[in-house]
């Protein structure tokens, strides 16, 4: 089943595994996915939308802490003088 | 929030001016001044009216009586290379009775004919026909005082012809200051210089030309949504904040502001703009200083826009998503300005002389591809510029104030090795408070 708005679209399957079943939601524009047991879905019940507006904080999905930022000065050689 | 903090006080020109005035520092500007009757009048006769606007290229013009019309605000200018091989501009209009004396937009021309009665101009500007001479206008009659005149001020810089409507105005090189160093990143990238990759596009977007440019001279921060759908068809790199990684320069008094992008870490982009090796090795003995040359090897994505409204944008692209290696563009634009809310952004793609061929092509379709009015670019950023400017120019969101705050406090860069002011990342609005900061000084002058 393929939802989508004017957002972004998603994908939500039943799989089935050896021994059970899960229900999968993919993200294909970002390459995102996760596979929910029963007991998770059922946690996802008694959600506020509060945990949502937290899951959305980022647009891209999580965000590595703590970037190594490097000015670019970093990589130009001091040459200077005339070429 | 309560409303009463948000917004500032009424919108009338002398107020909008001062909350500009007084939010300036703290990042807060009016977004009245985006959308505003008053404000655009007032900036044709402060700014417009005295500032240096580009007009052409000069491989626009190459052989003798080739032209070009070029517009500063509703003038309409003739850029012509006269026979002797000279380059002028005069304003599109008979002296007799203000015919357009021009009515094509590019040609090539020894003489310009009114079609009104007839008068004739060499395209040097002289008069030399007017039709029953004596008997019209009898024996005094001098056509060397009737001659088309010519543009105030006309300069050039390596190649890019700017024209001023005051006569009073500052040099060119006055004017873009330490700004020409950036220039030269690019201007002086090889021996034999620029060439336009044919004519201009032109298209109508209902905006204004400061929201325009604020992307070309500081605002990488929106390449992370407005181009989201270009970074998951991996057409842009990976990393959504790619453009965070450079140096964001300011040229302080001018209001010229340059951006100069290297690689995401990790990522394995080709250096010098991934232009052709040879393309890179000859740039050694075409810069003028070393520096330059060490610059442009770790750039990746350049841009600069000149005060008021000339930008240039050099990226690293992938022309699509087959071709496999990445190859640059470089566009030229102007935004020029038709009133409020509402501009013709003028586009030129352009790329060195002495080029291999067939990187001349790949670097058409990557400009086509990207910018210009069927650049996938182009088209998520005109969107939604005209939105802005919708609200900008509404009764109730003229007076809610803008957030320019991003990057205050951040020092800047003391290895930067080029001149202007530095600062060590790149997503910041100092090259807009200091854009503001000149905007301001003349609106107010
Ligand atoms: S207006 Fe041009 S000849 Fe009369
Ligand atoms: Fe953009």
């Amino acid at each position: 089943m393929t939802l989508s708005n004017e957002f972004t679209t998603v994908i939500v399957e039943k799989i089935r595994t050896r021994n059970g079943e899960r229900l999968r939601i993919t993200s294909p524009r970002l390459g995102y996915s996760i596979d929910l047991d029963p007991l998770e879905l059922e946690a996802l019940t008694w959600q506020t939308v509060d945990t949502f507006s937290r899951l959305l904080h980022t647009p891209y999905g999580p965000e590595e802490e703590g970037v190594d930022v490097h000015p670019l000065s970093d990589l130009v050689l001091f040459g200077g003088g005339d070429a | 929030m309560p409303w009463s903090k948000i917004v500032g006080g009424s919108s009338r020109l002398g107020e909008l001016l001062e909350e500009l005035a007084t939010g300036l520092e703290q990042g807060l500007l009016p977004a009245g001044i985006f959308n505003d009757p008053e404000i655009f009048e007032r900036e044709k006769e402060k700014i417009f009216s005295r500032s240096w606007i580009f007009l052409a290229h000069t491989s626009e013009i190459p052989s003798p009586g080739d032209y070009v019309l070029r517009y500063i605000l509703d003038n309409a200018f003739i850029v012509v290379r006269g026979e002797d091989g000279q380059v002028r501009a005069f304003l599109d209009m008979c002296r007799h009775r203000g015919m357009r004396v021009c009515r094509a937009e590019a040609g090539n021309a020894s003489h310009f004919r009114c079609p009104f009665h007839g008068w004739t101009y060499r395209n040097d500007g002289a008069l030399v026909g007017v039709p029953a001479e004596r008997e019209a206008f009898g024996e005094g009659f001098s056509k060397a005082d009737w001659s088309l005149l010519p543009i105030p001020k006309l300069e050039e810089f390596d190649g890019l012809l700017f024209g001023n409507l005051s006569p009073e105005a500052p040099s060119l090189k006055e004017w873009l200051g330490d700004a020409s160093w950036y220039l030269e990143l690019v201007t002086k990238r090889s021996h034999a210089g620029l060439e336009v990759l044919g004519p201009p596009q032109r298209f109508v977007v209902n905006t204004d030309w400061k929201l325009a440019l604020e992307t070309f001279i500081s605002d990488s921060y929106h390449t992370l949504m407005t181009h989201r759908s270009l970074i998951e068809l991996g057409i842009a790199p990976r990393d959504a904040k790619y453009a965070m990684y450079g140096e964001q320069i300011h040229i302080p008094g001018k209001g010229h502001g340059t951006m100069v992008v290297g690689g995401p870490p990790g990522a394995k982009l080709p250096p010098f703009w991934g232009y052709p090796e040879e393309m890179m090795e000859r740039a050694k003995t075409s810069y003028p200083t070393r520096t330059h040359w060490e610059v442009a090897k770790e750039t990746r994505i350049f841009l600069i826009t000149l005060f008021p409204n000339f930008s240039l944008h050099n990226p690293i692209r992938k022309p699509d998503h087959l071709y496999p290696k990445p190859v640059p563009m470089l566009t030229f634009r102007v935004w020029h300005p038709l009133g409020p809310g509402r501009i013709e952004v003028v586009s030129w793609g352009l790329v060195e002389k002495d080029a291999p061929e067939w990187f001349k092509e790949k670097a058409l379709h990557s400009y086509m591809r990207f910018f210009g009015s069927s650049g996938t670019f182009e088209q998520d950023d005109t969107e939604i510029w005209s939105h802005v400017a919708r609200n900008a120019g509404s009764t109730l969101g003229r007076r809610v104030l803008f957030n320019y705050q991003m990057g205050r406090g951040v020092a800047p860069d003391p290895n930067w090795p080029g001149p202007g002011v530095a600062y060590p990342i790149n997503f910041t609005d100092e090259n807009l408070r200091n854009f503001y900061r000149r905007y301001l000084e003349l609106m107010l002058d």
